[in-house]
């Protein structure tokens, strides 16, 4: 993510930028175009002034021509005809202008004489020139003799009328291109010219730019303009003479001569825009920082905030937006800050009472301790709550109870008196904390409170009686740790509770109990899984039934730790955890498992399993037998079900419904524990069972107890009467299995016959047991026989 | 010389003894008559002209006058001089050279022309001044008016007739015979020279050197 700032100097400096670079360029574009016209005008000027000085020379040459053909004594040498005389003249003549040339043509155009030796090639030349030159007068001619440039000037030499012509030339020398460059500033190039190419003949360039401009195109192309430019010099043509020959001058500069106070102004231009660029960019910095800095500040300012701390000094200065934002800032701050103030007040205080409220017990019970450890003390942890308070709510309403709370809370803020150290942990419960005494004292001081609440309290014109049970733990004789200690404060509230002492301190085991309830639970499912839990089977005989013996699915549970944990615990502990559904799925598949396994030789074998109330509250459970059924190939009548009265009791209708169910399926189902609970007939008559077990703290004693026979005995006629078999469990000797038998107990059960076996062992019982009842079978038919 | 081609043939033709005249008509291409053409009949032998015979060129305003003298050969011309300047009167003409160097009035020498021929007389210090001496070896000749004709009394006989002019390089001849009546005659004049007296300057670069 860019910063804004950033951002904004970037915008700025992109649109100075923008503007700088496109008036820089534009500015250049036009200068250097104007700069260039300049040039051009110049070489156009170069080009008047170039010609106006060929012609001043040619006219000066005219001059001496002039003076030449009019003297007396020439035209008589000339009249005379004799070619040395002439020559002689000529060459005189010559000396006297300093003229490089001079000749004579007669009148029919061949060379009379000249002052110096030409090649003959040159006669044809005046031959041409023999036309033009009839006319009379003085004509200007520049020529190229032997590839020498003359400027030539012929005049006719009249005695009166013309004898002949004269010509005096000039050679274009170096020192005139030389002379000619520093009068124009140009450089001065003459060039002969025929239709394909160009010759150079003289000038101020050197060689490699003679060599360039020979090879010009444009030298020689028709119709080219006379002012040209390539892309490094300037060119302006001046025709010097076409007749006979083309010859012309090459005026030419170069483009970075020309631009050269043009760099200047460039460097000047670029300087200026780069400077202006750097002033604008900290212009632009500026700006964005008095933008943006405030921001900042606002941003570090709201970062204080966002950390609690709402005391940051904010300076509001003027009158800009900022301002207006930073005193909003201000008054945000101090907001936050009292909404804070309420809030932690709230999540900290109970709203009822006004007592500090759950949230704190942790920081109350650590500075209890610290204090306990800074004199040397104790600190008792008192639990407190109102006994029955549920009664009170439901009786007198929830408006009482609270008015009841509120002054409870009061009674407790006093007794602790200005330390404070009460909290309200929820519903009735209120923790107390007794640090500035001896444990002696504040157990004295705890009872006066357990004492002084026999009171009634007077909440509107009515007497009501808020009595209170109190647990306690001291510290450090009862724990050391925090939450140690008020699990055993409130370990010692359920005992004075239960117990009715009403005061109850924390004595050593209860909180281990308690644990050991805690790992079991814990423990249970990675058990079950791995396979600690295991099931085991006590055989069920029948002596008179067809197939005489089946079995009670029980659960066994090996603990690495704890060891063989007494089923009647855990499944205590798992019951009141709600996940007693859990094991009874698991035993009704192994034992489905089991039963599938030994279907082949013992089909009508049946094996009970022990249902709880919270599996009757399960719709599904009869859809998942029958789904283990479908699986494992296994009939319903090889499962019976074993409920107690008290477990159907619990949620009557539900459970009757999936009992019904269950006994539809085709399962057989059994009263468990009968005797034990409150057992009712008339809810026996109603129950779709079809045997009942009774408990075996009737039968382990039956052979010494009268009264246990008893009702044995008169349980088993009951039964029968109402059509059910009857299961006596705990069967240990032979003394009462005969008894039984013998007062028609259909089904025993019991360490007489064998303990609970694990799977594979009650399998070989289960063989052998079939394989000696066989036998004795046989015999028995021996000795009817 | 050019004559001797055609003498035979003309002289059958026209013969006349008696005393007559040729008329003389000198046209241009235009058909316009041609002033200051001298026109001659050239017999067989050249005639010298007796001692003592005289003829004036003068100069007036700056200019010769008349502009064209035709002489027979061995005639002495007087060059007297009209003007209140000096003049320098040359000839660098092959049929005679001559020089009166600055002179005022009638003090040159008269020059005597003996050779036939064309003599362009010019002045030193005023080029513009020329000037033609026909110098002719017959005594039949005569001078174009300005409506180009010229009468030649001459007796009969064959002639070469010759016309000679200063716009014209070479004399135009032909052959005539003269049979004792008048004749009459026309004869073109091509091509033709510009006048040297007053040849304008035609060009710009010409204007430009002019003096």
């Amino acid at each position: 993510m860019m910063r804004y700032r950033i951002k904004l100097v970037l915008i700025l400096l992109g649109m100075v930028v923008l503007l700088q670079a496109s008036s820089y360029i534009a500015t250049r574009t036009v200068i250097r175009d104007a700069v260039i016209d300049d040039v051009y005008r110049e070489l156009d000027r170069g080009g008047s002034l170039f010609s106006q000085l060929m012609t001043t020379r040619a006219r000066q040459l005219a001059q001496s021509v002039n003076v030449l053909t009019d003297d007396f004594g020439f035209k008589q040498a000339v009249a005379s005809r004799e070619r040395a005389t002439i020559r002689s003249a000529l060459t005189n003549h010559a000396a006297r202008v300093d003229a490089d040339l001079a000749l004579v043509i007669d009148l029919d155009g061949k060379l009379a004489a000249s002052s110096g030796e030409l090649s003959a090639e040159r006669y044809e030349m005046f031959a041409e020139l023999k036309a033009s030159l009839a006319g009379g007068g003085t004509r200007y001619a520049p020529l190229v003799i032997d590839g020498t440039l003359y400027q030539v000037v012929f005049s006719p030499i009249n005695a009166p009328v013309r004898i002949g012509t004269a010509g005096i030339g000039f050679e274009i020398d170096q020192a005139l291109s030389d002379h000619l460059k520093s009068l124009t500033d140009l450089d001065v190039s003459f060039l002969l010219q025929d239709e394909a190419s160009a010759h150079y003949l003289s000038g101020t360039l050197d060689q490699a730019a003679r060599t360039k401009l020979q090879e010009l195109p444009e030298l020689t192309q028709a119709q080219t303009r006379n002012v040209w430019r390539t892309d490094d010099v300037l060119y302006n043509r001046v025709l010097i003479a076409d007749q006979p020959q083309t010859v012309i001058a090459v005026l030419q500069v170069p483009l970075a001569r020309a631009l050269k106070p043009f760099a200047v102004l460039d460097t000047q231009l670029l300087t200026l825009a780069i400077s202006f660029l750097v002033v604008a960019g900290v212009i632009a910095l500026i700006l964005a920082r008095n933008v943006t800095e405030p921001v900042k500040r606002l941003a570090g300012i709201a970062r204080t905030i966002a950390q609690g701390n709402y005391d940051s000094p904010i300076a509001a200065q003027g009158k800009d937006e900022f301002a207006e934002l930073t005193r909003a800032f201000t008054s945000m701050q101090s907001a936050i800050s009292e909404r804070e103030r309420k809030i932690v007040f709230q999540a900290e205080h109970d709203s009822l009472t006004g007592l500090a409220n759950r949230s704190q017990v942790f920081p109350l019970l650590q500075q209890a301790v610290a204090d306990a450890d800074q004199r040397g003390g104790v600190a008792l942890v008192a639990v407190v709550d109102i006994y029955k308070f549920t009664q009170i709510n439901d009786t007198l309403g929830a408006e009482t109870g609270d008015q009841v709370l509120q002054e409870l809370a009061s009674r407790l803020r006093l007794f602790t008196g200005a330390d404070g150290r009460v909290l309200r942990l929820g519903s009735d419960e209120f923790l107390l904390l007794i640090t500035d005494t001896s444990v002696d004292e504040g157990i004295k001081k705890i009872w006066e409170l357990r004492n002084g609440s026999s009171q009634p309290l007077r909440i509107d014109a009515s007497d009501i009686r808020a009595e209170l049970n109190v647990g306690y733990a001291v510290y450090p004789l009862d724990g050391t740790r925090s939450e140690l200690l008020l699990r055993r404060a409130n370990l010692a509230l359920n005992h004075a509770r239960q117990s009715y002492v009403g005061v109850s301190g924390y004595h050593s085991g209860w909180d281990e109990d308690h644990l050991r309830r805690l790992q079991l639970l814990s423990d249970f499912r990675p058990a079950l899984e791995c396979g600690e839990i295991a099931l085991y089977f006590q055989p069920k005989i029948t002596p008179a039934a067809s197939f005489p013996v089946g079995g009670e699915a029980l659960v066994r549970w090996h603990h690495p730790q704890l060891g063989f944990v007494n089923p009647e615990e855990f499944i205590n502990v798992i019951e009141s955890a709600g996940q007693i559904s859990l094991l009874t799925r698991w035993v009704i598949e192994q034992t489905i498992i089991l039963l599938a396994r030994l279907h082949s030789e013992s089909q009508h074998l049946v094996i009970s399993i022990n249902l709880s109330a919270l599996d009757l509250l399960e719709d599904d459970l009869c859809e998942y037998v029958t789904a283990l059924l479908q699986k494992y190939r296994v009939g319903s009548a090889c499962l019976c079900f074993e409920v107690t009265e008290s477990a159907i009791m619990r949620e009557a209708d539900k459970s009757l419904g999936n009992l019904e169910r269950l006994h539809q399926l085709g399962a057989l189902l059994s009263i468990d524990d009968y005797g034990t609970g409150y057992s009712s007939l008339s809810q026996l008559k109603k129950l779709p069972v079809d045997e009942l077990k009774i408990d075996k703290s009737f039968v382990l004693d039956l052979d010494n107890n009268a009264d246990d026979k008893q009702i044995v005995k008169s349980t088993i006629e009951l039964s029968h009467s109402l059509g059910l078999k009857v299961t006596a469990e705990g069967v240990e000797t032979a003394l009462s299995r005969d008894w039984l038998l013998a007062n028609g107990c259909d089904t025993l059960q019991g360490y007489y016959y064998s303990k609970a076996l694990p799977g594979a062992e009650f399998e070989q019982w289960l063989k052998r047991f079939l394989l000696q009842q066989d036998g004795e079978v046989e015999d028995e038919q021996i000795h009817d026989s | 010389m050019m004559s001797k081609r055609t003498t035979g043939f003309a002289a059958l033709l026209l013969y006349c003894a008696s005393a007559n005249a040729l008329d003389v008509s000198v046209l241009d291409v235009q058909g316009q008559g041609v002033e200051n053409a001298v026109v001659a009949l050239r017999g067989s032998e050249p005639q010298l002209a007796p001692a003592a015979t005289y003829a004036i060129m003068d100069q007036v305003g700056r200019e010769f006058v008349p502009y064209v003298v035709p002489v027979q050969a061995g005639t002495w011309v007087r060059f007297p001089n009209s003007d209140d300047i000096r003049h320098h009167v040359y000839s660098f003409s092959p049929a005679k050279r001559f020089e009166l160097k600055l002179y005022h009035g009638s003090t040159a020498e008269p020059v005597k022309f003996d050779t036939a021929g064309k003599v362009v007389l010019g002045c030193n210090i005023h080029d513009s001044m020329v000037g033609y001496v026909y110098v002719l070896d017959t005594p039949y000749y005569a001078l174009s008016d300005a409506g180009g004709n010229a009468r030649i009394p001459a007796p009969a006989g064959e002639y070469q007739l010759e016309i000679q002019h200063p716009r014209s390089a070479e004399p135009t001849v032909q052959t005539v015979t003269l049979n004792g009546d008048d004749a009459k005659v026309s004869v073109t004049l091509t091509p033709l020279s510009p006048d040297p007296r007053n040849s304008e300057p035609k060009t710009e670069l010409e204007q430009l050197f002019d003096r």
